[in-house]
């Protein structure tokens, strides 16, 4: 054991340093050798910067099951790439990306999926920012698609609530491809006391997740418990609907920020007037029947008669939160910090047994409080924890989710071979005792040459222990194994 | 002036061809590049680095930057970058964006070095991939600078009483032909565990020109695994009515073996720039986009 610790000590910090300060007959003839002159670089080698830059980046990612090598071993072989163009003129700028993948993985055993689940992962296009964007002085104005960070956590950002979210692996994301870009249109005023933004969006685009069926779908679990029930859902496909139109004038959030950086702080105030970005789950009618017809055993041929299509209609509600955020530095510590009141917060309220959850919705209001310190004292390494609580203020009673769990993450990450490795190994837990479930994972990435990166990555899931509905419900064989290749280049 | 640690001091001191951990900030003696306050015959150690300290540099500065890495198998990584530069009287102020490679390109960092060493300093660091500008802490200075030779503690300015100066030779020359230097040869030993912990040398060598009061070579004793660190400044210009190194290298070897080199290249380096202002550095704005 002592020795399994010593070398995970040495494996993140290196080789103890040996007290070794005498420094007789150590270099003291070396100076030529040490000092021999190195060729000059060419400055013409420094690329110019065009108006017009074109550039992009490639990955090819290959995964296995950890759990599943004998029948079942490919999680994922995905290949995306991604191209971005920026036109800069003087007080200007053109802005036009976008993302589209494949994974061949789905079409090892099509069968298996379920038409929303193959229309989910298999091949996507993603629009990446396009925009338009002025700056006449201390104003600027951006219109059009576009990706905006608020809030100051690196896990836990409850304030970062302009951009929907890709969701459909969860914890598997790359940070390229976390937010997905949205339309909207961007006011930003630059004062002595700091910078004021507005933002409308217009479009009711909530994002992506698990498509109910999928393999990363904590409800997949729920509905396959009953065995009539997954038999009954085996040759259907089951896909989520919003219930607001995607342009419609109403579908939209008004957004408010004001930022200030000043010495030793960052400072930031919120308002949002806002559709519920998770929305809530509204069954169709007759739903609640389906219990009672699966329960009474009805025959196969009874079942037939049901649609192959079903709709789960979520929907996204609207209410409004105020917040304010902070950061600031000590030492070699940043310390971060998240607080937000949400009123008229939606939520499901229900039950997930015996086979169809029971659900209904209410409102709550809600104050969310998210703490972050990051460290950076010990060369190379970095260490970040985070936590996330939410106090239902009012409501919040009989959730379906967990409202009120806390929420945890750390990661400690370490390059080596002058920053060409790096290291990371993260930890996501949600409740005290990660009852409602966990996440972990550690990467190595290598820099093989400039801008060519080989990553591997492992990841584990525990599924917790509560009766709620976790987000990694059902996770019991969902461990993996990643290789991916990524090539950034430029073109312009 | 280049009194503090900080990747703001590294670029600014860097191009001043300074920046040693073992050179003083809190000489009293104030004198120009031309007004030089130690005479050639001086033997006082402490009092030539205090003049190096003291010199007039270049002010409102921007340049590019090319930076190679050259590790044990010879196998290369290559930056570029701009970076822009000011003096503010209460702080220095500099901005870093990276061109290349691919990705990294749009990577900046804006870093403001307060004077006054009891304020942290300010650095904000913006990653395309997140479309986010993010406080960092400047605390750590043991880590390797953007995976070169160099380390923060080697752009690190630290108190005179952290270290004991010596002369090691009054007259050295470093150089050939026009281009040789008469120079100092000063030996720095840290003598608090603050400045050990934070360079992590046993002592260093600095070559002080006598004529432009500038290092031109460093050398140091690293105490983790025996190493031993060479940098040398060339290509010396006057940019703005100041001296200024416009190639740095530096090279790590143990045992007479090379274990990496880094070679850092300035390119259109321009002082007294009236862009380069208050405004241009302020952190509410979207520095990043520059």
């Amino acid at each position: 054991m002592v020795r399994v610790a010593l070398l995970a000590s040495i494996l993140l910090f290196g080789l103890p340093v040996l007290a070794e300060t005498d420094d007789a007959d150590w270099g003291d003839d070396q100076d030529e050798f040490g000092f021999a002159d190195t060729p000059d670089l060419d400055p013409s080698d420094q690329p110019t910067l065009s108006a017009l830059q074109l550039k992009g980046f490639f990955r090819s990612r290959a995964g296995f099951w950890l759990n599943r090598l004998d029948d079942d071993p490919v999680s994922t072989l995905r290949q995306s790439l991604d191209l971005d163009g920026l036109y800069k003129g003087a007080w200007w700028r053109v802005v036009i990306g976008g993302h589209v993948e494949y994974d061949g993985a789905y079409e090892l055993d099509e069968a298996r999926y379920d038409d929303a689940t193959l229309a989910s992962y298999r091949a996507r296009y993603f629009p990446r920012e396009q925009y338009l964007s002025m700056q006449l002085k201390h104003v600027d104005l951006k219109v059009g698609r576009q990706t905006v960070a608020w809030g100051e956590g690196d896990v836990f950002s409850p304030l970062d609530i302009v951009n929907p979210r890709d969701l459909r692996e969860p914890g598997l994301a790359d940070l390229d491809d976390i937010r997905l870009s949205i339309l909207a249109t961007q006011l930003g005023i630059l004062s002595p006391y700091g910078r004021f933004e507005l933002i409308a969006t217009h479009e009711g685009y909530f994002g992506e997740q698990p498509s109910p069926l999928s393999e990363y779908s904590p409800l997949a679990n729920v509905l396959r418990a009953n065995e009539q029930a997954a038999a009954f859902l085996d040759d259907r496909t089951l896909k989520y609907k919003h219930s607001q139109s995607r342009y419609d004038l109403d579908s939209g959030n008004i957004l408010a920020r004001w930022l200030l950086k000043s010495e030793g702080i960052d400072l930031g105030l919120y308002y949002g007037w806002l559709r519920d970005r998770q929305g809530v789950v509204v069954l169709p009618d007759g739903f609640e029947q389906l219990d009672v017809l699966l329960n009474a055993g009805l025959s196969a041929d009874a079942l037939a008669g049901f649609p192959t299509s079903i709709d789960l209609e979520l929907d996204h509600r609207r209410y409004s939160l105020t917040g304010a955020s902070m950061a600031f530095v000590t030492g070699s510590f940043v310390a971060k910090s998240e607080w937000l009141v949400e009123f008229g917060k939606p939520y499901n309220t229900g039950r997930t047994s015996p086979s169809i959850p029971t659900i209904g919705i209410d409102t709550m209001t809600v104050l969310t409080g998210m703490a972050g310190v990051t460290y950076s004292g010990f060369g190379d390494t970095i260490l970040s924890f985070e936590a996330q609580q939410s106090y239902p203020l009012s409501g919040g009673a009989h959730a379906l989710f967990p409202v009120s769990a806390l929420q945890t993450a750390a990661r400690v990450s370490r390059t080596y071979l002058r920053e060409r490795l790096q290291l990371d190994i993260a930890a996501t837990a949600i409740g005290l005792g990660a009852q409602y479930g966990w996440l972990t994972r550690g990467g190595l990435a290598y820099e093989l040459v400039d801008a060519l990166k080989l990553t591997a990555l492992y990841v584990h899931y525990g599924a917790g222990t509560a009766s709620t509905i976790g987000p990694f419900d059902g996770f019991k064989t969902h461990d993996q194994v990643w290789l991916q290749i990524r090539w950034d280049f430029q073109i312009l | 002036m280049c009194k503090k640690h900080s990747l703001l001091s590294a670029f600014v001191c860097l191009l001043a061809a300074e920046g040693f951990a073992q050179v003083p900030s809190d000489g009293a003696v104030q004198v120009g590049q031309a007004a030089v306050a130690v005479s050639a015959d001086s033997t006082d150690a402490s009092a030539i680095m205090t003049a190096v300290e003291s010199r007039d540099k270049a002010n409102r500065v921007k340049s590019k930057l090319l930076l190679k890495i050259v590790d044990k198998g010879g196998r290369t990584r290559a930056r570029t970058m701009r970076s822009w530069a000011m003096e503010t009287g209460e702080s220095e102020r500099q901005l870093m964006v990276f061109d290349s490679p691919a990705d990294v390109q749009g990577t900046s960092l804006l870093s403001i070095d307060h004077d006054d060493s009891k304020k942290d300093d300010d650095q904000w660091l913006y990653l395309p991939s997140l479309k986010k500008s993010t406080r960092i802490s400047s605390g750590d200075k043991s880590g390797s600078f953007m995976g070169t030779d160099l380390t923060y503690s080697d752009m690190t300015r630290s108190a005179t009483s952290d270290y004991e100066y010596k002369i090691v030779k009054q007259t050295v020359s470093v150089g050939k032909g026009a281009a040789a230097e008469e120079c100092w040869l000063i030996e720095a030993r840290p003598i608090t565990q603050k400045a050990k912990d934070e360079t992590g040398y046993v002592k260093s060598r600095v070559w002080v020109s006598k004529s432009k009061l500038l290092p031109v070579q460093v050398k140091a004793w690293v105490r983790e695994g025996r190493k031993l660190k060479y940098i040398k400044f060339d290509d010396l210009r006057m940019v703005g009515g100041h001296w200024m190194a416009h190639k740095i290298s530096a090279r790590t070897t143990r045992a007479r073996e090379v274990l990496s080199t880094t070679i850092i290249q300035f390119a259109d380096v321009s002082a007294d720039n009236a862009d380069v202002n208050d405004g241009f550095f302020d952190q509410n704005a979207q520095w990043w986009t520059r």
